[in-house]
């Protein structure tokens, strides 16, 4: 493994970026086509809490006091987009995929809609205010330390800086980059970059400073990466289809590249505890819960979407569209009536 | 039958003037599915700048607007609409290097499920949002052109069902998306399907009349109106002559130069390219009393594919047979 250093697309100057704009300008004088603008940053709203409420785009927020930490159930507007016509099962993961992330200042962020390339995202504080950005087809979202702001990730894989709270959003990397975006504690931002948008079936992991706009290399061995997340001891988790192979979660350092497990080579939603030492995943629908050190597989039932709490002793899955926590041998400790349920500040671990 | 030779010349004429002037080389990439309505929604941005896309008709346009049916910003690959589960096939012989399947075949989200297929000539195929279990082969597996790999669906970054196919090669040594129209692997004329094949004519197009237990000799010509080469070799993919409705029923006018009882022949010549003309050449042998009756065939790729019959002219062949009194009939 080796790393190396390269500069993000966001950090030319502005004098560069308007270069091949005025050219284009120039030449669309000539022919009479309509020149656009590059990535304009998207309109941004600001609502009162009364205003949310008459609008209908207040968002409820109930919160509980579980094993493995405190669970936020949100009741949320629904998406502007009609999910009825696909499988039951589609819709519970749409709206449980809503939930991207929520601050230690108690302010959360859900996206208005999943699947529908217009939808926005919204942000909503402990009084009822919220901002709004139409910031199309938010993929996933990370609040930074602080809460007053979110590093968040368009439909386009562009990579935006979002003030909680006035919601206005300047470009910070095109990317283009998946949705598995979180914080690292030195408050860097670790990222999935692939070549593609559409089709990532090959992609890396980067290291981005928000500060320098620069990213670093974290892994580069070839794979189609689903998410990654900082560990407990500062290496760094990531989870991948190894090319021509099955799907390893891997544990990398600067120096080093440590094969954690090796699973179902279908499996997907992996989510492990902060240290590393469980790994949960899906297979069609069942949920499964790994022992890193016994290597040791526990099924938990049907269950998608697992999100394993800090300390990996419990788990929320989607269940029949609803929300079930789960303690580790799959027993169930509660339920809830709706699938948009997540862990509080959740520091990647909203979405699998 | 007059009508079904016009028809047929008109695709063979409509066939060489869309390939005027096109070097479609032989072997070469087809479409990666067997449906020839399906059009291109969405081709490759080869403008790297972003709010600036490049088509396969190389027209520029500078908006960040998608531009349905050419282009829209980053794409790195082809995009056919396909109704979900419908069959993904190979574009070319090549070799399955990865697949993935584990998403949800309507699952939303920023992964979704592919096939990666190998080829001789350097270059890799991507077939991408394929359904939940959906690859129909595996890691290490040959395949042939048109041979069925996979089920489309929607897995992954998808507002609706359909295939993102991506050609790749080494570029300045690194692997990166290309754009196989303005490379002319394949054309953008409809129907360069892998299978399909127009009529053209036979040797007798109104009713065959066989005195009993006599053969006569039929032809009949059909356009190679898909992207791959017939080939009249024992194997995979070779192109024969088949009993139709049902398929592979045993005829009761099989010659000895059949090869079974519902093989009435391979395609006459060794190779046949797109947009050439095959020839099958087959006896008719009658042994069932006199009266009137008709044998339906079908093009067959052979272990691969049956073909479009209505796209062959509903091919058949009407026979009378009548009395043969110099071997034995009153």
């Amino acid at each position: 493994m080796s790393v190396r250093h390269r500069s993000a697309h966001g950090g030319r100057t502005r004098l560069r970026a308007a270069v091949p704009i005025l050219v284009a300008v120039f030449l669309a004088s000539l022919s009479g086509a309509q020149i656009a603008h590059a990535d304009p940053p998207p309109p941004a709203q600001i609502m009162t809490a009364a205003q949310a409420q008459r609008s209908g785009s207040a968002v409820g927020v109930i919160r509980h006091s579980e094993q493995g930490g405190q669970v936020l159930e949100l009741q949320l507007p629904p998406s502007r987009a009609s999910d009825r016509q696909l499988p039951a099962g589609e819709q519970g993961r749409r709206a449980t995929a809503r939930y991207l992330d929520s601050a230690s200042t108690g302010t959360v962020a859900v996206a208005d809609g999943v699947g529908d390339p217009e939808a926005g995202l919204s942000i909503t504080f402990p009084d009822g205010s919220q901002a709004h950005t139409a910031l199309a087809g938010v993929a996933g979202a990370a609040f930074g330390a602080d809460g007053s702001w979110l590093a968040a990730i368009d439909g386009g894989g562009r990579l935006w800086r979002i003030e909680a709270r006035t919601g206005t959003a300047s470009q910070v990397a095109p990317g283009p980059y998946t949705g598995s975006i979180s914080f690292t504690r030195a408050g860097e931002l670790l990222l999935v970059e692939a070549a593609s948008i559409e089709a990532p079936f090959s992609s890396v992991v980067v290291r981005f400073s928000p500060q320098t706009r620069r990213s670093v290399l974290v892994d580069h061995e070839e794979g189609f990466v689903f998410s990654v997340s900082e560990l407990t001891d500062g290496s760094v988790a990531v989870t991948a289809h190894v090319f021509g192979g099955g799907v390893e979660v891997r544990r990398v350092t600067e120096a080093s590249s440590e094969l954690l497990a090796s699973l179902d080579p279908r499996a997907i939603d992996t989510s492990l505890s902060d240290d590393g030492s469980r790994i949960a995943y899906s297979v069609e629908g069942t949920a499964f819960l790994r022992d890193v050190a016994s290597g040791s597989t526990n099924r938990l039932g049907p269950g998608e979407m697992p999100r394993l709490a800090h300390d990996g002793g419990s788990l929320l899955v989607l269940r029949d569209g609803q929300t079930a926590l789960l303690a580790a041998d799959g027993s169930q400790l509660d339920q809830f009536g709706t699938a948009t349920v997540g862990w509080a500040s959740c520091e990647g671990r909203c979405r699998p | 039958m007059i009508l079904r030779a016009f028809i047929g010349l008109s695709f063979a004429l409509a066939v060489w003037l869309g390939s005027a002037g096109r070097a479609l080389a032989t072997d070469d990439y087809t479409l990666p599915f067997y449906d020839p309505s399906i059009s291109l929604s969405y081709g490759v941005d080869r403008d790297p700048r972003s709010c600036y896309q490049r088509d396969w008709a190389n027209v520029l346009w500078a908006d960040c607007n998608l531009h349905y049916g050419r282009v829209y910003d980053g794409h790195t690959g082809m995009d056919y609409p396909m109704s979900l589960l419908s069959p993904v096939v190979a574009s070319r012989d090549g070799t399955v290097v990865d697949l993935f399947e584990g998403f949800g075949t309507q699952q939303f989200g920023i992964n979704g499920n592919y096939v990666l297929v190998s080829h001789a000539d350097g270059r890799r195929t991507l077939y991408y949002h394929i359904a939940q279990n959906g690859a129909r082969v595996s890691v290490g597996q040959t395949v042939s052109a048109g041979q069925w790999i996979a089920d489309s669906g929607c897995s992954g970054q998808c507002y609706g069902a359909h295939l993102h196919f991506e050609m790749r090669a080494v570029v300045g040594g690194y692997w990166t998306s290309v754009d196989p129209i303005f490379e002319k692997r394949f054309t953008t004329n409809p129907g360069r399907v892998p299978f399909l094949a127009s009529y053209l004519r036979e040797s007798n197009s109104g009713t065959e009349v066989i005195k009993r237990y006599t053969t006569v000799t039929h032809w009949v010509e059909f356009v190679n109106a898909g992207g791959r080469t017939w080939r009249n070799n024992v194997g995979l993919g070779r192109v024969l002559l088949g009993t139709w409705n049902p398929a592979t029923r045993d005829s009761a006018f099989s010659a000895i130069d059949w090869p079974s009882s519902w093989v009435a022949t391979n395609v006459d010549q060794s190779s046949v390219p797109p947009g050439a003309i095959g020839r099958f050449t087959f006896g008719l042998h009658a042994e069932s009393p006199p009266g009137s009756y008709d044998e339906a065939f079908n093009l067959l790729s052979n272990s691969l594919r049956w073909f479009d019959w209505s796209r062959l002219g509903s091919f058949h062949v009407p026979i009378t047979v009548i009395l043969n009194t110099r071997f034995g009939d009153p």
